[in-house]
């Protein structure tokens, strides 16, 4: 599982404090390319994860000077992305419901997710279709723990839920992505 | 059926696309331009603006208090300053 650079992570809040730029750069470089893949995922549309994912960096650089030193930056970064990405569904909701009912019509017709264009062995296409099919509650806690690399008490402060409650989704959503992942290999293997 | 331990290996295997170019640049453009607003709004900078901008009123509300004291004497009104 890949680790996340929890001790290098506290280091920088205070360095952009200090209003350095390259500390920016440093913060930036090293975070964007998963922020960005995380919220892709989530909202399965490149476009709206790129504004996401601009507002959470225009917040942090807002707020920097606001945070504790001892503020985990990679946690507080995910919050922030997953409380605009729910902020991006309550917006949307109504359209996506009449949306759903039209598609519903033509299950075939349902995009597939960028990662799943991208993915380099079919495995890897069926683990992203298997992900994106998830319900997004499900999906964020396999994200931020499984892809992320998380730990399992900074992704329940993420998601805003006990240490516990997060154990217990956590499980439930391993337990629905086997199920989703031999559906389809099912499904792909009686085509 | 794959082990919960191989899914999350699964999961950790999969991967990030790079951002575009542009727009990370453009973004980094951004994040930049509104660190200056904000320590321009924050740091010593503003601290030395707000002391000049004091200083300006107490110059201000002296000039104001010397020229009603002259009025007063030119009226032939005599206070506590006499």
């Amino acid at each position: 599982m890949k680790t996340m650079q929890h001790d290098l992570a506290t280091g920088w809040v205070e360095r952009l404090q200090c209003g350095d730029p390259s500390v920016f750069d440093e913060v930036f470089d090293a975070l964007n390319p998963r922020l960005l893949g995380f919220l892709e995922r989530m909202t399965r549309e490149r476009s709206v994860a790129e504004d996401l994912a601009e507002e959470t960096w225009l917040r942090l650089v807002s707020n920097a000077h606001c945070l504790r030193p001892d503020t985990n930056l990679v946690a507080w970064l995910y919050t922030v992305a997953r409380n605009l990405f729910v902020g991006h569904l309550r917006a949307r909701s109504r359209e996506q419901a009449y949306t759903m009912e039209w598609l519903s019509l033509w299950p075939d017709a349902v995009a597939r997710g960028p990662y799943e264009e991208a993915a380099s062995s079919e495995f890897e296409r069926r683990l992203e279709r298997a992900l994106g099919a998830l319900p997004a509650t499900y999906r964020e806690v396999l994200l931020l723990v499984g892809m992320e690399g998380l730990r399992p008490v900074d992704a329940a402060q993420v998601c805003g839920i006990s240490a516990e409650a997060l154990r217990q989704r956590l499980s439930r959503a391993r337990q629905m992505l086997e199920r989703t992942l031999q559906l389809t290999q099912d499904r792909e293997a009686s085509r | 059926m794959r082990n919960d331990e191989e899914l999350m290996n699964a999961l950790a295997g999969l991967q990030s696309r790079q951002p575009d170019a542009e727009w990370a640049e453009r973004v980094r453009e951004r994040c930049h331009a509104r660190m200056a607003q904000v320590g321009r709004a924050t740091g010593p900078g503003r601290t030395r603006i707000g002391l000049l901008e004091a200083a300006t009123i107490a110059a201000l509300w002296l000039y104001v208090a010397v020229i009603l004291k002259q009025v007063a004497h030119t009226l032939g009104l005599s206070g506590p300053f006499g």
